[in-house]
């Protein structure tokens, strides 16, 4: 985990901490985004996600720790810092009685775009997110999609430095997730910086050039992908099912060789092994003596949601 | 500057756009203005009585209570007390022929206690008068002679007017009939219709649209000043509605037009401070509303909105000086009733600037403890 920040990096964060009350939010966070990089924020909820960029955008102040936003050491604490910054929450913030126009309109005089120039501005993120035909619409007619991607619309009109979209397709139909996936894309070949927060270790995997991977607060990996992967000992996942004393077959593998930890969610057991093939008969003869009776054998190369298990002994979607 | 123009006009075009904000702005003021006229206007007089009873007594009376501003029926049964218990009537007075006791018997009317008022010191004339008679006639002096002399009485010999120093009458000179109503109305609807602004800065929080403003280059106070100037925006518009309003239709002297005018814009963008502050407090748009009603008529109750000031006891007034209500109250009195300009107002223009001054930086600082809670 670099604390240590590229000279041109669009966003640095080193050691960012803040707590409600006696809960510890986010501990010790950090982490840099580099020009035109996509840095994926992956979590499983309440991890510390959204209040961390809730620090970055500066709608949270933290109590420790430093943020040096485009250039500007004092982070988001000033305008000008705060103006190269585009914001996607993960909520519909838009308002559903004006039109998206309006809404548009709205923000971009709030980020200071001439009068001129934002009306040919609003013009090109309509066209962008594909909403040029429904302008003068109310958002409240709408569908999810049209919303979601009119949210992602109003955090490029001034066009920052930096996106920060913070689980956008939460709650989204699989048609609209995959358009917003497709733009995100497009936005990073167009080599602008993303930081993307998610739980969803897919789009991760998919859009991110490098991961960090935070839980309780804590960031407890960051690398590309293949350096995650690399943190398992690229060791395979291994899921039995079935019925009987799952528990104590799961504790009875723990203890195997080649087995590096072992979680038990209902009636499967996740086992993460070195080599499963090698083991898998071995195994299965525990999990019998154990009392367990195997129905469904599973076996799959690492993956982040195992990286996470892994770091954390928990699964990503727990 | 622009994005505070830019957050006032979108709240402006987020309230017209709610087809019911204009039964609110333009019809309800109008039949505010309409009960007001029926209450203060077209010279109703005090109320009307029903006078049971024949004779000279009862024809005496009948003189006293019209020239008391009373409206007097003749009735000849008890009829009339079904009368004033169902609230047709302000009361019944019952004038026996000899020289018993008049009955009286007052109504619930919202006047009661003027009518009563009204009626005992007509009926305590007409003791004068019979007392006067009796000794009259113990002096030798008998029948009309009498009369004639006693009721020639005001009209011969030095008069003395007692004029008490702390009558609450003289605070009112100079004021029209429908001056003082259509002021303490101006002063409760408006605030009232202000502090409702607190909803649609809630809804914009729960819409997470005030924290998305945050994240742009705007400060909290910014903000506050724009949701605020829109809220303003509206209720100067109720105001003034209200005041030309009143002017046209029922003569209200609203007296010094800049005056006025500052007068209603302190208090109005008092009012739209207020109404943000309770946006940035509250996460529940129901409570909000509570809480702004609550403190909207409470204000205005001790405010002078509902009875006027100079009727209250020096504790309520104490108290009363930390509304805005009074301070406004203070500077219409003083346009209305002695010719008041923007300088003889100084006083409360100051204070009303000074709650001001005071909201808006706390809003602001409310607003971001709200947006960043947890």
């Amino acid at each position: 985990m670099g604390a240590e920040q590229p000279p041109d990096a669009v966003l640095s964060v080193e050691g960012l901490t803040k707590s409600f009350g006696d809960r510890r939010a986010v501990d010790g966070v950090s982490f840099e985004i580099a020009p035109g990089e996509t840095f994926g924020l992956l979590g499983p909820n309440g991890a510390g996600k959204t209040t961390t960029i809730s620090m970055i955008c500066g709608l949270v102040p933290p109590d420790a720790g430093r943020i040096t936003l485009c250039g500007h050491a004092d982070g988001p604490a000033t305008p000008q810092a705060r103006s190269r910054l585009g914001y996607v929450p993960q909520d519909l913030a838009i308002y559903p009685d004006l039109t998206a126009r309006e809404n548009l309109q709205l923000f971009g005089r709030l980020q200071g775009i001439p009068r001129r120039a934002l009306t040919s501005r609003v013009d090109e993120v309509l066209e962008m997110v594909g909403l040029a035909d429904r302008a003068r619409d109310l958002t409240k007619e709408y569908s999810g999609g049209m919303k979601r991607r009119l949210n992602i619309g109003v955090g490029l009109l001034h066009q920052p430095d930096l996106l920060i979209l913070d689980e956008p397709t939460v709650g989204v139909d699989p048609q609209s997730r995959n358009a917003i996936l497709e733009a995100v894309d497009a936005l990073a070949a167009e080599g602008l910086a993303l930081l993307y927060t998610t739980h969803y270790m897919e789009e991760a995997e998919r859009l991110c050039d490098r991961i960090g991977i935070v839980d309780q607060g804590r960031m407890v990996a960051v690398g590309t992908v293949d350096e995650l992967l690399r943190i398992t000992g690229e060791a395979d996942a291994v899921a039995l099912s079935g019925s009987g004393a799952v528990g104590a077959a799961a504790a009875a593998l723990g203890e195997l060789d080649g087995v590096s930890a072992a979680s038990v969610d209902g009636t499967s057991i996740t086992l993460t092994v070195v080599d499963a093939p090698a083991h898998l008969a071995t195994m299965l003869a525990v999990a019998a003596e154990s009392g367990m009776s195997v129905t469904d054998v599973d076996v799959s190369r690492p993956d982040l949601e195992d990286v996470f298990l892994h770091l954390t002994g928990r699964a990503l979607r727990d | 500057m622009r994005a505070v123009a830019a957050i006032a006009g979108t709240a402006l075009r987020r309230y017209f756009r709610d087809r019911s904000s204009y039964f609110f702005v333009f019809v309800f003021p109008i039949a505010l203005i309409l009960l007001i006229g029926l209450q203060f206007g077209g010279d109703p007089g005090l109320g009307e009585v029903a006078l049971v009873g024949h004779g000279p007594r009862a024809d005496y009376l009948a003189r006293e209570l019209r020239d008391a501003s009373l409206t007097v029926t003749p009735f000849d049964d008890d009829s009339a007390r079904e009368l004033v218990a169902r609230g047709r009537i302000s009361a019944v007075v019952e004038v026996p022929s000899t020289g018993d006791a008049v009955t009286v018997t007052p109504g619930t009317f919202a006047r009661g206690q003027a009518v009563t008022a009204a009626i005992r010191q007509a009926v305590a004339a007409l003791g004068d008068r019979e007392s006067a008679l009796a000794a009259l006639a113990a002096a030798g002096v008998h029948g009309s002679a009498a009369a004639t002399a006693y009721d020639r009485v005001d009209d011969v010999g030095p008069r003395f007017v007692v004029k008490k120093s702390d009558d609450p009458g003289a605070d009112f000179d100079g004021l029209g009939q429908f001056d003082l109503g259509a002021a303490q109305q101006f002063n409760l609807f408006v605030f009232l219709a202000a502090l409702t602004g607190a909803v649609p800065l809630i809804q914009s929080r729960e819409l997470r649209v005030t924290q998305r403003e945050l994240t742009t280059p705007i400060s909290a106070f910014q903000l506050v000043v724009g949701e605020g100037l829109g809220r303003f925006v509206i209720a100067l518009i109720q105001g003034v509605y209200i005041a030309a309003g009143t002017a046209v239709l029922f003569g209200v002297r609203w007296g010094n037009l800049l005056a006025t005018l500052a007068t209603m814009v302190l208090f109005c963008a008092v009012a739209a401070a207020l109404g943000v502050l309770i946006g940035s407090t509250f996460d529940n748009q129901n409570a909000a509303t509570g809480i702004g009603i609550g403190i909207g008529l409470v204000a205005a109750a001790i405010g002078g909105s509902m009875v006027p000031l100079e009727l209250f006891p020096g504790a309520i007034v104490a108290v009363a000086r930390f509304t805005p209500h009074y301070w406004a109250y203070q500077a219409f009195a003083t346009i209305q009733r002695h010719d008041g300009t923007v300088a003889d107002i100084g006083g409360p223009l100051l204070v009303l600037g000074v709650m001001l001054v005071v909201l808006i930086p706390l809003g602001a600082t409310l607003l971001r403890r709200a947006v960043t809670r947890p």
